[in-house]
């Protein structure tokens, strides 16, 4: 039996598959990056705090 | 440290905590020894954001994936957003939906894999800047180097033996997993609470 697709339908098909495909692989490896955008914020303040220890303390070299 | 404005260039910020299973592929490529922890269970899973990783590891791992370390002002930002947050998302006081810190909740007091809770994911989208895992940065630390370096793009100081950590983790309570909080490290620790993302110009 033979089958026909609409150029439309193919690409439909082939951007469920590879866009699919590009969505697992960015939540499998975490390698997704943000911008950032120019521009002045705000730095300190709010009760800025400096807690001197770092987290973890096995194997300390510090 | 007295607030102030900084102005930063565009840049772009991993969205998650780098995992271990990125950090294998490193080490696969380049023969870069493992970091402490890596045959720990409590730690070692490929999604959980590698932990036991010195300061110096962490650079050579964004230099393997073309990127460098954030500066602390870089991840103040992607933290803090544009309207001056106590934490990632917001005001409001943290709960287990929003970070994994050190309160009593249900479930085992642990490191968790990255992004499990994007309820707390800052303005920008990014996730995981309060608790789980701390994080390098790429400026030496001192108590007031936000007053010292320039107001455009700050690097921190030149040298030094101590270097930034920011974000808090797993082990820290509610005050120093805020945004302004920061922490401190010698650059060769190796800790069960501190791992790393990386950043890239815009070009």
């Amino acid at each position: 039996m033979k089958m026909r697709y609409s150029l439309a339908t193919l690409t439909t098909i082939f951007s469920l598959l590879f866009g699919l495909a590009g969505l697992g692989s960015t939540q499998e490896n975490h390698q997704e990056m943000v911008l950032i955008p120019f521009g002045e914020f705000t730095m300190g303040g709010h009760g800025h705090s400096d807690d001197g220890a770092p987290s973890g303390f096995k194997s300390v070299f510090y | 440290m007295m607030e102030h404005q900084v102005v930063l260039s565009p840049f772009f910020i991993d969205k998650y905590e780098v995992s271990n299973k990125r950090y294998k592929t490193f080490m696969d490529a380049t023969g870069h020894p493992a970091p402490a922890y890596w045959d720990d269970r409590r730690f070692n899973k490929p999604n959980h954001p590698v932990v036991g990783a010195n300061w110096y590891d962490a650079k050579s791992f964004c230099e393997f994936e073309g990127k460098r370390l954030h500066t602390e002002a870089e991840w103040e930002k992607a933290a803090r957003g544009p309207d001056g947050r106590q934490f990632p998302w917001g005001n409001s006081k943290p709960t287990p939906e929003h970070a994994n810190f050190a309160i009593d909740w249900k479930g085992i007091k642990s490191l968790r894999p990255a992004g499990s809770t994007p309820k707390g994911k800052s303005y920008y989208g990014i996730e995981d800047m309060a608790g789980n895992a701390r994080e390098w940065v790429q400026d030496w630390y001192h108590p007031q180097s936000y007053l010292r370096g320039p107001l455009r793009n700050p690097k921190g100081p030149e040298n030094g033996i101590l270097k930034v950590v920011r974000g808090g983790s797993w082990h820290n309570g509610v005050n120093d997993i805020r945004v302004p909080s920061r922490g401190k490290g010698g650059f060769a620790l190796k800790t069960d609470g501190i791992g790393f993302r990386c950043a890239k110009d815009m070009e």
